[in-house]
């Protein structure tokens, strides 16, 4: 998949943009790895990227894994597009199942983090508008919240309840049950 | 399919006694002898028994798992044939003029060559009985008014009494503890059944420590295709003559087929999975389907055995039950249900290194996201956790962005006001409690309809609520007029509370006297009105509850046609068209009403114009969903782009030993097919589509 394209992809590969953390360190990536980012494509279109791309809400270690999380899936989305023009090879189709199966592994180790770096990786994945991510992230925690009481997620997320007794009574006036 | 071993060595898993198996005769099989099954086996093995003492004999009865009572119309010869031990015991002949009207058989002990042999009968007023070594079988009277013709069904012995049902409602006890059978006598008659929820239902009796167990099976549909839906046990207080409900049959593990039974009392000792209930259910078009019944959480699944036969019996014979300390691993149930140990149990739920993450600190509008991929029940927990989160989208908001879709809804009977809700979209089960509504503590209850958030309970036989378990209203309707809770279906035209709802049962009579039986409430009466209406068409009701649609009720008829019963003028009429199975309910304020057809395999759909009186059949659905239970079908508009074209059913897929279910189970109407596949999915019993409504009326 990533084999030798056409000449411009090939330039497309060439270019690269830089990446400044809050922390200040510097990311260098290519253009098709950083145009995941919807908020980076705008910039790169708007031709604002020289010197670097300023990133003052993601810190060099929340970057450095949205980058990782870039890099697999923009090879995933070339290989996408290279395999679309050959659909019906049968042999190209299995390629396709492999690697998205590669890709869903990917996934689920990437999502191996502690709760902070969730809570980081979403607010990156929000400011940065990378779709996928942000799906992945909300989704991991999503499915940690099905079936608990308000509770349980305070517990688990490590929150205040802030709510006076009236307006969580106001609140619970919606529903008549608890969970068993 | 079932891979026939042709050699009359059985193979050693066929074993009589290795495991919980089915024997089956075939009257019109070419070769005579008897087929052993073992039903859970993913492969159906069967082997052929080459007994030559059961050539051309035919088996009367399977009594305690391994006796077999054999007679032969020709030699007059009868026995008792342990297939454990191979030990036969000789019985005097069958009287020829009797053997029409036997009916069940039991044994007082269950060591046969010291015990009396007792069969009911059909419509003759006595019990045959007799011992081994007699001259020849007794006649026991049992007394009546004289104005009937007792027909006995299912007996059953304990502690030297004998127990039959009879279709008086009745049961009878008799002493046989006498050590002959002249000794033999009735001691009691007309014991009262307990109330039976519904009809049809078919009940077995049960004996297992000296305990007497009634076993009520409720069924649902049509003859051939119809299917077991529940089931209540009762215990019989020996003492009294009175029979109590019971909601466990503790570590007993029963195996039923018609009337003979087979109890295992220590189920776990023997490895064998405890509190369940394994039943052939035999009136089905396409095979024999054995049903287990989970009563702990009162699930239960179907497999199907092949074949379309009568006469199976269960095989558990007492050796088995001492075969417990042996280490041989009885792997009755197979790996699919024993729990997957936890691989990947994620990190992220145990990791303490928890920096205080500030998760109330979330954006709204990523809470909001989070809401989106869960369940209008997490939606409404994760609006109680925090100030910031509360402010997520207010509930109307989030019922118009995420369109409310029914959820599958069943009552936990063991605990009061205990509900489980079934996500089918999220695929997760929720438990909720709820004790201004569901009240389950006294009678069996069960569920009929629903609509805008209020569901119809059925309480006992008499009584009926209806209730909105999202609000905890609820409102009592008047009891039930005397045998007017087997109407065919039932069904409401507004939220109950409302001041214009109108509830309807109706019962088109299934046999030759054409009346209509109607119930009728309509909201404020104290009583219901009930309306018997003459109707000579042939238009049967099917088991479908009626539709409301333009102000009038809509019923579907066996044979497809509609009948409508109009509740302001109290009428009913049957339309001429359209003609063919149908089942449904309207889509509100929609010109067309969408009607299903709904049978076991494939599942077809039509869309009903209500001008033209025509009906197309519907190829797909591209925008719209479909949910069926064994009365209802709701449609709705997809919830999600992945859903269309989904008809969901009410049972569920990847149920676990912790009692989970994580799959949605549906019909796809693009590939026509099940998925899962139709038979091993879960169903809680007595579960119901219910659309959430948190408006209070």
């Amino acid at each position: 998949m990533a084999s030798a394209g056409s000449g411009d992809e090939k330039a497309a590969a060439a270019a690269m943009i830089t990446l400044i953390s809050s922390d200040n360190e510097k990311f260098e990536v290519t253009e098709a790895t950083a145009t995941l980012s919807q908020t980076i494509r705008h910039m790169i279109e708007d031709g604002c990227t020289d010197g670097g791309v300023p990133l003052p809400n993601v810190t060099s270690k929340i970057l450095a894994r949205v980058i990782e999380y870039c890099k697999k899936h923009a090879t995933a989305a070339a290989g996408e597009e290279g395999s679309s023009s050959s659909f019906s090879d049968a042999a190209f189709l299995e390629v396709d199942r492999a690697f998205l199966e590669e890709l869903e592994e990917f996934d689920d180790a990437f999502l191996e983090v502690d709760r902070a770096t969730l809570f980081d990786l979403i607010l990156a994945a929000n400011y940065l508008d990378i779709k996928g991510l942000l799906n992945l992230t909300c989704q991991k925690v999503a499915d940690s919240v099905k079936g608990k009481t308000p509770e349980q997620i305070r517990e688990m997320y490590n929150i205040v309840n802030d709510l006076t007794p009236e307006e969580e009574a106001e609140i619970r006036r919606e529903t008549q049950w608890a969970f068993e | 399919m079932a891979s026939v071993a042709e050699t009359s060595s059985i193979p050693p898993e066929l074993a009589i006694g290795s495991r919980p198996l089915l024997v089956r005769f075939n009257d019109g099989e070419q070769k005579p002898g008897a087929m052993v099954m073992d039903p859970f086996d993913v492969e159906l093995r069967e082997a052929r028994t080459e007994l030559d003492m059961l050539r051309g004999k035919e088996c009367r009865a399977c009594l305690e798992g391994e006796w077999l009572l054999m007679s032969d119309e020709g030699t007059d010869e009868c026995f008792l044939l342990s297939l454990a031990s191979l030990c036969k015991i000789p019985l005097p002949p069958l009287p020829a003029d009797d053997a029409q009207s036997l009916s069940q058989c039991a044994l007082s002990s269950p060591t046969p060559a010291d015990c009396t042999v007792v069969f009911s009968t059909n419509f003759d007023n006595y019990l045959l009985c007799c011992r081994p070594g007699d001259e020849g079988w007794r006649k026991l009277p049992v007394e009546t008014d004289g104005t009937y013709r007792l027909a006995m069904g299912s007996i059953v012995s304990s502690r030297g009494r004998m127990y039959a049902d009879t279709e008086m409602g009745t049961f009878i006890a008799v002493d046989a503890s006498m050590p002959s059978s002249s000794g033999v006598a009735i001691e009691r008659t007309g014991i009262p059944r307990p109330s039976t929820m519904r009809w049809p239902c078919k009940s077995s009796l049960v004996e297992s420590d000296g305990e007497i167990f009634l076993l009520q099976f409720y069924i649902h549909g049509f003859w051939h295709s119809s299917e077991v839906v529940d089931v209540d046990i009762h215990l019989l207080d020996t003492s009294a003559y009175v029979w109590n409900k019971v909601e466990s049959i503790g570590d007993r593990t029963i195996f039923v087929a018609g009337d003979n039974c087979v109890v295992l009392p220590s189920a776990s000792r023997a490895g064998i999975q405890p509190g369940y209930i394994h039943v052939l259910h035999k009136l089905c078009r396409d095979g024999v389907r054995l049903y287990t019944i989970r009563l702990h959480d009162r699930t239960m699944s179907c497999t199907l055995l092949p074949g379309s036969y009568d006469n199976m019996y269960w095989v558990v014979p007492s050796s088995f039950i001492k075969k417990k300390n042996e280490e041989s691993a009885l792997t009755l149930f197979s790996s699919e249900v024993r729990p997957n140990i936890k691989i990947n149990k994620p990190t992220f739920d145990e990791d303490v290194e928890q920096v205080a993450a500030p998760w109330s600190s979330l954006p709204v509008d990523m809470v909001d996201e989070l809401v989106s991929r869960l369940s209008f029940i997490d939606y409404l927990s994760v609006r109680q956790v925090c100030k910031r989160w509360s402010s997520i989208s207010k509930p109307a908001q989030y019922a118009k962005r995420y369109p409310t879709y029914p959820v599958l809804m069943s009552i936990c009977s063991s605990s009061a006001g205990t509900f489980k809700l079934f996500d089918p979209i999220t695929e997760k089960e929720y438990t909720l409690k709820n004790s201004s509504s569901v009240s389950c503590d006294d009678d069996f209850q069960m569920l009929f309809f629903a609509k805008h958030g209020w569901v119809l309970v059925l309480r006992g036989s008499s009584y009926m609520y209806a209730t909105n378990p999202f609000t905890g209203e609820m409102l009592e309707l008047p009891e039930i007029p005397w045998l007017r809770n087997q109407f065919d279906g039932i069904s409401f035209s507004s939220a109950p509370k409302s001041p214009d709802c109108v509830v309807c049962a109706i019962d088109k009579t299934r046999n030759a006297a054409h009346n209509n039986l109607v119930m009728v409430w309509h909201a404020g009466d104290e009583h219901w009105t009930e309306l018997e209406i003459d109707d000579n068409t042939q238009f049967c009701s099917s088991y479908s509850n009626p539709v409301f649609y333009h102000d009038e009720f809509y019923c579907l008829g066996t044979r497809g046609n509609l009948g409508v019963f109009n509740p302001h003028n109290m009428t009913w009429r049957v339309l001429d068209k359209p003609g063919a199975i149908l089942d449904g309910d309207p889509k509100p304020g929609d010109q067309y009403c969408h009607l299903l057809e709904f049978r076991d395999n494939p599942m077809d759909l039509y869309r009903l114009d209500m001008s033209q009186m025509v009906r197309t059949k519907v190829e797909r659905l591209d925008n719209e969903v479909v949910f069926v239970d064994n009365w209802n079908a709701v449609m709705v508009p997809a919830p999600r782009d992945t859903s269309c074209n989904r008809i969901y059913i009410s049972k569920v897929g990847g149920y676990n030993e912790e009692g989970e279910s994580n799959r949605s189970a549906f019909y796809d109407l693009k590939s026509r097919k099940y998925n899962p596949s139709y038979f091993n999915l879960t169903e809680r019993m007595n579960s119901i589509w219910i659309e959430p409504n948190f408006k209070s009326q």
